[in-house]
């Protein structure tokens, strides 16, 4: 088989961009100790310009590519900040960009100033490998009216900019609403209080048709996939601060009167999530690269990321806590926000599971796929 | 697009043996001798030592251009342990004169060395080695009388020189009584004998030290300065593991996955699930590498390698397990104790999965690179050890 020879390295521009990112979001974590949750977009927008990072040039934004994107959600994971970037700047931006009609350029333009926040409209665990979701009915020609039900979608409680994939005479059309107003949304008491989920329900819901069939399939196809590797580099992030905090925690904590650091099955311990740490890096490196430079690996390399490093977020989080004892568990250490949203990240854009049985199907060593008309 | 300079050099250097013809006339070790002489065998080493003081990056280029010219390929493995680790360590660490005895032919393979490192009492504890040398003079020549047994040696059947640690001075601490040298494998008091290991095969030796004799003249650094000249040693070993790149399915994961689709009657469910886990780990331990290899190129090697080589021993060992299960009839049989020196590749599934075992032994122990990264990446506080300074003669065994 072909040997991927993609640059899975950081330029002096990217680590630029890091450090600028992380400096601005340390000790800003959008959940707080009282179980609320922060501003969604705090220290980006308005400091940063983040949300426009993936939009053209030509459309007011900073038209820089995926590797950025995953390294700016790679700080944001870590700090747990901005959970917005994912849900807006990333997933429903790019299905937006997907679609040329104008309204989605416009829309695009008010997402790159940081004015409007946009969601996709598409249950947490869509992936990018199932059927087009058919949830939402659309009737109409040009100006449509929603009618649907669609549960589990994150970020829709911050949103003013609403992508939502329908069905109108049998046939899949990217409908897009604008304002909150003319949509009800009901935030549910969610895993994740830092990115929670929300019911969306559209009720002769006034929209416009951004794209149709092939364009709309494409362009939710592509979203998802984006975001399914985008969130890998958020649980880079994650993942390595619990071993950088499991460490710290390690090298202070006293008992029989040693240092707890010193004892080897805690050492190997938090070795091993160093190590799976540094293989997530290495495999979302790959995944982000190979959607920048390299479409035909990109499926593979998506899966192959999603897999490996939703799972093992989890695992490594829950050493984590383990390694800390009484402590990890108690609300008062952050621990608990990332377990949460490591969890619940598990399943966004796609299981580990189905990312697992997707690179089986692509490998032939599994051909059944999962669902009755999926896609690899 | 080929460097003018080096192109230059190489050929000045087939012109020089009476151009490309007269070239695919010779043997490999002629053809080897001649490289090392015109500089181009370590093109980074000394003028007279095979190099011409090149940027260490020339190699590549200088291989290529061999390649290029018609110049036939030398045999990677034909000194490996001497091309890889030792001729590195000699070089950073032994006199001149040393080094012109032994570069060439070590070079074109004319001669083989091992490294007699591990002993039945030094494995993971390294610097704890007992091989005892003591000063001296045999016909008027300073050197060392040496006693003691090392162990999981490879190639010292065939060598004629080894790589020696020895314990000079029992009275210091472990890590500073230790003296290396270069040892005439081919004398009365070293004996080699090959080790019967889980497969049936016998990779490796035993070599039994009585009254063996070293002049002090293959002294390699200093008397007790050998742990640094260990530590040189095994860097250049790790980074010999590291630095390869293999493509997607290659090794073991590629017989696995061959073997799995050529028989769908033996699929079922759980089977399926375990042979995709084994595939998605073992790419992504590739993926790791290719990371770990771009970063050395970069000049920023970390301690990545000994994590990648704790998942490596892993991935292959699960991947070997799979393999031994698909069919479950191939899991009751075995093809050869005697292991004649098969290559791997045409061995059963049962032999792989026996030899896998080794993955998280051999070349440091797994849980041995797990502490190294605690100490030093992670900086956790240390192991409960016995004080540094005991002296070695003092230490439990």
């Amino acid at each position: 088989m072909k040997t991927p020879e993609l640059d899975l390295l950081e330029s002096a521009d990217q680590t630029e961009l890091r450090t600028t990112v992380r400096k601005a979001v340390a000790h800003r974590s959008a959940a707080d100790p009282e179980g609320g949750v922060g501003d969604p977009w705090r220290f980006t927008t308005a400091d940063l310009g983040l949300a426009g990072l993936a939009i053209a040039e030509e459309l007011d934004g900073v038209g820089l590519g995926v590797r950025e994107l995953g390294l700016v959600a790679e700080e944001l994971g870590r700090a747990l900040a901005a959970p917005a970037f994912v849900t807006s700047a990333v997933v429903a931006t790019r299905a937006l960009a997907g679609c040329a009609a104008d309204p989605a350029r416009d829309a695009l333009r008010g997402l790159a100033e940081g004015a409007r926040t946009a969601v996709l409209v598409a249950p947490g665990p869509t992936a990018a490998t199932e059927e087009y979701p058919a949830a939402v009915q659309a009737t109409g020609e040009q100006e449509l009216a929603l009618n649907g039900v669609v549960e589990v979608v994150p970020g829709a409680g911050w949103a003013d900019l609403f992508v939502v994939p329908a069905v109108l005479d049998g046939r899949p059309v990217l409908a897009l609403v604008d304002g909150a107003e003319h949509v009800g949304v009901e935030v549910e008491v969610s895993m994740d209080q830092t990115r929670p989920v929300a019911t969306v329900t559209l009720s002769d819901t006034a929209a416009v048709a951004i794209a149709r069939d092939a364009e709309a399939e494409e362009a939710l196809r592509a979203a998802l996939d984006l975001g399914a590797a985008v969130l890998c580099a958020e649980r880079v992030g994650m993942m390595e601060w619990a071993v950088a905090t499991t460490a710290e925690y390690l090298g202070q904590r006293y008992q029989f009167g040693q240092l707890i650091g010193s004892y080897q099955a805690l050492r190997h311990a938090n070795a091993r999530m160093w190590i799976d740490a540094t293989q997530a890096r290495a495999i979302t490196a790959h995944a982000l690269a190979a959607h920048d430079d390299d479409p035909a690996e990109l499926p593979m390399a998506t899966g192959l990321a999603a897999a490996y490093t939703a799972q093992r977020a989890v695992l490594t989080i829950e050493q984590a806590q383990q390694l800390h004892g009484g402590i990890g568990f108690a609300w008062e250490h952050p621990l608990h926000w990332y377990l949460k949203r490591a969890m619940a990240d598990s399943v966004l854009f796609g299981t580990d599971e189905q990312h697992r049985n997707r690179v089986g199907a692509l490998t032939d060593l599994a051909p059944a796929p999962i669902r009755a008309g999926a896609t690899i | 697009m080929t460097d003018p300079i080096i192109a230059e050099r190489v050929n000045a250097f087939v012109a020089g043996l009476g151009g490309i013809d007269a070239v695919r006339e010779l043997s490999q070790v002629e053809i080897l001798g001649a490289r090392y002489d015109a500089g181009l065998a370590w093109v980074h080493h000394p003028e007279g030592l095979g190099g011409y003081d090149g940027d260490q990056t020339d190699q590549a280029l200088v291989e290529a251009a061999l390649i290029e010219a018609g110049v036939p390929e030398p045999d990677p493995f034909r000194n490996p342990l001497g091309t890889g680790t030792i001729i590195p360590t000699l070089l950073q660490h032994s006199p001149r004169e040393l080094c012109e005895q032994l570069f060439k032919r070590a070079w074109t393979g004319e001669e083989i060395w091992c490294q007699l490192f591990s002993e039945p009492g030094a494995g993971s504890d390294l610097a704890g080695l007992g091989c005892r040398a003591v000063p001296e003079t045999r016909n008027g020549v300073e050197g060392w009388r040496v006693n003691g047994q090392k162990v999981w040696t490879s190639y010292a059947h065939r060598a004629k020189w080894g790589l020696l640690l020895t314990r000079s001075h029992p009275e210091l601490p472990k890590n500073q009584g230790i003296t290396v040298f270069v040892i005439d494998m081919e004398q009365d008091g070293v004996d080699a004998r090959p080790l019967r290991q889980a497969t049936g095969g016998a990779e490796f030796n035993e070599v039994f030290l009585n009254d063996a004799w070293v002049p002090d003249s293959q002294r390699v650094g200093e008397v007790c300065d050998g742990w640094n000249v260990t530590r040189t040693t095994l860097m250049h070993e790790r980074m010999a593991i590291g630095g390869r790149s293999d493509g997607r399915e290659a090794g073991r994961i590629g017989v696995l996955a061959k073997r799995w689709r050529e028989n769908p009657d033996l699929h079922t469910p759980a089977m399926t699930d375990r042979v995709v886990g084994a595939w998605i780990d073992v790419e992504v331990a590739r993926i790791a590498n290719e990371r770990i290899r771009q970063l050395a190129k970069r000049g920023q090697p970390g301690l990545e390698g000994s994590g990648a080589k704790v998942v490596f021993a892993d991935v292959n060992q699960n991947a070997a397990r799979v393999l031994a299960r698909i069919d479950p009839t191939q899991t009751l049989l075995f093809d050869d104790w005697q292991d004649e020196l098969q290559s791997s590749e045409l061995r059963c599934s049962s032999f792989s999965y026996l030899r896998s075992r080794a993955n998280s032994i051999e070349g440091g122990t797994t849980e041995i690179l797990l502490s190294q990264i605690a100490d030093r990446v992670l900086k956790l506080p240390r192991e409960y050890s016995i004080a540094r300074d005991t002296p070695w003669k003092d230490i439990p065994r």
